[in-house]
């Protein structure tokens, strides 16, 4: 299995766009609930096969907190929001001004209203830039290896093809000090739909 | 000097003893060691999916539980072992997030692959020693081809020997 394929100069800066518009206005929304300024790197555009997406969170034994949504209608996706447990707890704290056991219900579910914020405002800029209908599932949330938590979106594309698309956009929050990374997978063919959508060409499948 | 063979997604590989053979972050997937005590040979195949028959994109053998195991199998046999001889430890098969949806089967695939790991070594008559599957956690697992144990890693570190 080859590392990576190339994808176009045209494709890649789409795609990226994409995620720009997409992470940004998530971040915006992010920004408001948190209280603090967001930075956005530029999102990375690629393919990945299996074996080296685990490694884009820090390798694959690291423990993080996964947001899952699934997106269906004309495409098919996997949103996950990913943030390390520092992270977390700082986001809840932002969230909700005190101090509660992060793990505990509430705070989980603090973690999965934020990673729903993310990805509504995720996907309705997908929506309108792509005229694309879609609908995203309610989020489910997880703390474990990021291998683990990233198996679960290769195994569902792993159906059709051994190789993940993935834009992947880092965020950081002022003094709170979060990071964390916004990421669409889906196969390459969904996809080009999306690209064909935007009005470009598609990439091999 | 003994080494740790790493072992990635949809991947196998064999070790022998001094040598120790491990998987990392396995989720839904499963891992599933073939060992055998004779030659202290040992292989490892991490499956993503239970059944490549059911699956067009299928030329990837180790992806799935039957061809996964099927081609494990062969490959120790060309290092002379006899599949009578094979025993298994499994591990894997969690389900990581809580969804229902029926259109996917992203709640259920961990349970699926359990089953269709077990039927085929059923199958091919090689006899699961131990396994620690199912729940909603993520394990990395090594084993030891010397001491035929299988160290489950849970994530926050706790170790379980089976």
């Amino acid at each position: 299995m080859s590392d990576k394929i190339a994808l176009s100069e045209n494709v890649t800066n789409a795609l990226g766009e994409l995620g720009n518009i997409g992470a940004g206005n998530a971040a915006t929304s992010l920004s408001v609930i948190l209280k603090s300024k967001l930075t956005m790197s530029p999102p990375h555009v690629a393919i990945h096969d299996f074996n080296s997406l685990e490694n884009i969170l820090g390798g694959p034994d690291v423990t993080v907190v996964g947001v899952l949504s699934t997106i269906e209608g004309d495409m098919q996706a996997m949103i996950l929001f990913v943030v390390g447990i520092e992270d977390a707890k700082n986001m809840i704290k932002a969230l909700l001004d005190y101090d509660i056991d992060w793990q505990s219900e509430m705070g989980m579910s603090a973690v999965k209203e934020i990673g729903n914020i993310i990805i509504g405002s995720y996907v309705a800029s997908l929506e309108t830039l792509s005229g694309m209908k879609i609908r995203y599932s309610q989020p489910e949330s997880c703390v474990d290896m990021a291998g683990a938590i990233l198996s679960v979106p290769c195994i569902e594309f792993g159906k059709i093809s051994d190789k993940a698309l993935l834009i992947n956009s880092h965020f950081k929050a002022g003094e709170q000090e979060i990071n964390g990374y916004i990421m669409m997978v889906s196969e390459i063919h969904s996809f080009n739909l999306l690209l064909n959508k935007l009005g470009i060409g598609g990439i091999d499948e | 000097m003994s080494d740790t063979i790493r072992v990635g997604i949809a991947d196998m590989n064999i070790c022998q003893s001094p040598d120790k053979i491990t998987t990392i972050g396995l989720g839904s997937c499963i891992g599933a060691v073939l060992y055998d005590s004779n030659t202290r040979i040992a292989g490892l195949v991490h499956i993503m999916l239970p059944d490549s028959t059911k699956i067009k994109n299928n030329q990837n053998k180790m992806k799935f539980a039957d061809s996964g195991i099927e081609a494990l199998v062969s490959e120790l046999e060309k290092k002379g072992i006899n599949k009578k001889t094979l025993k298994a430890k499994i591990a894997g098969g969690a389900k990581m997030f809580n969804f229902s949806s029926d259109k996917t089967d992203l709640g259920s695939i961990g349970e699926k692959n359990i089953i269709a790991v077990k039927s085929k070594l059923k199958e091919l008559g090689i006899k699961v020693v131990s396994e620690d599957v199912g729940l909603s956690y993520g394990r990395t697992i090594i084993f030891d081809p010397d001491t035929e144990e299988l160290t489950v890693i849970k994530a926050g570190k706790q170790k379980n020997i089976i």
